[in-house]
């Protein structure tokens, strides 16, 4: 065995365990004022999930599902920029029965049934996803990501 | 940080004719997909697996070598030398993302529109994907021998996608699930496809983190003389 040196060597990387407290407090802070997923900032009025079947063959209206999560930061920017506008939050009110999926399985190890069953029958992979689909499920169209206003707007208008 | 083993750290990537082969195929995917309708579909992959195989290289096979002992004969400070060896991997990982990054834009002039803002996202999505890998590397390799930091790494990732999977299927033990889904999210978090604040901050925190534990280690380690 041997020790090469004095103790100047082995000595505490002060500014890296500084650096790495700063980015904790940043990460920290930032969960803590990032918004929440439940709609309060939406002024899309969301339906529930167990009404959406009826409501759509009601009025012959295809269904936005939203597959979102709390933790997902793209989510909330998709709330900021799409739903909470005023134009495009009236546009998908008046053509769409709008239901807002939520997963859990981050937070609670699971889903409850009718979500998991929804996230495995349109293969969700990545959140968000919006999917477009009719009265009977068939998928008109979908967004993965969020990749701005302007995609999510062409595709709502493929879904018509 | 020295500079002296950042530059020899590059210089040993880059002149490396097996690095060279691999930013060619780099080069290559990403103009072969430039021409796909989803832009990035290929090239962060392979710079995550460039990630693991030039992260796996400091300390740890260094130890195992011999090498480590006659660069410690140097009044070299180990956090110093650790942390100039990250920052010089990921110099080359960070050169081949941007490579990479190049190679679609030209790619994708010839075919039409440049996606600037999902190209950009994916390079600095990439590039905090690998600031974390890299730096969980060294702190494996500042603990164990060879390539033990790869094959715990590879290994500790696989295994949590099975227990979850054999969890998830059970539908039982949902607290367990809980607990591996925290580790997962924290270890190995999905890049996401859009600019993602939170994911930045996580991926950054938790490699200073690990770089922090690291440095330790590595600075209570014994180094003895030759080779395993």
């Amino acid at each position: 065995m041997v020790r090469t040196s004095g103790a100047h060597q082995r000595s505490v990387p002060l500014l890296l365990i500084l650096a790495a407290a700063a980015l904790l407090a940043g990460r920290v802070a930032s969960q803590w004022i990032a918004p929440q997923v439940d709609g309060a900032s939406s002024l899309v009025h969301w339906v529930r999930l167990e009404d959406a079947g009826r409501l759509a063959a009601i009025s012959n209206k295809p269904v936005l599902l939203d597959f979102t999560a709390a933790w997902c930061g793209p989510c909330h920017r998709l709330d900021a920029e799409v739903f909470a506008n005023a134009e495009l939050a009236r546009e998908i009110n008046e053509r769409f029965i709008p239901v807002r999926v939520i997963d859990r399985q981050r937070e609670d190890g699971r889903n409850v049934p009718p979500v998991a069953a929804l996230l495995q029958r349109f293969t969700v992979r990545v959140f968000p996803t919006v999917i477009f689909a009719d009265a009977r499920g068939t998928e008109l169209g979908r967004t993965e990501g969020f990749g701005g206003r302007g995609q999510f707007e062409k595709v709502m208008e493929q879904a018509r | 940080m020295s500079g002296v083993v950042m530059v020899e750290t590059i210089r040993r990537h880059v002149t490396n004719a097996g690095y060279l082969a691999f930013l060619g195929l780099v080069a290559i995917v990403a103009i072969a997909a430039s021409h796909f309708d989803r832009p990035t579909a290929a090239w962060p992959t392979l710079i995550w697996l460039l990630a693991v195989i030039t992260g796996a290289g400091p300390i740890g096979p260094e130890f195992s070598s011999g090498t480590l002992q006659l660069i410690l004969v140097k009044p070299l400070n180990r956090a110093t030398y650790l942390l100039s060896r990250v920052a010089g991997v990921l110099c080359v990982v960070w050169l081949t993302a941007l490579v990479a990054f190049t190679c679609e834009v030209i790619g994708r002039a010839f075919t039409g529109a440049i996606p600037w803002q999902v190209l950009a996202t994916a390079l600095l999505n990439s590039m905090a994907d690998t600031l974390l890998t890299v730096s969980l590397l060294v702190l494996l390799g500042s603990i164990t021998r060879a390539y033990f930091n790869a094959a715990i790494y590879v290994g500790t990732q696989i295994g949590i996608s099975v227990i979850t999977g054999v969890l998830t299927m059970s539908h039982r033990f949902p607290a367990v699930l809980q607990a591996i889904g925290t580790i997962d999210g924290n270890l190995f978090p999905d890049r996401p496809l859009t600019f993602d604040r939170d994911y930045l901050l996580l991926a950054a925190s938790n490699a200073a983190i690990a770089l922090v534990l690291a440095c330790f280690a590595f600075r209570e380690r014994e180094v003895p003389y030759g080779a395993d």
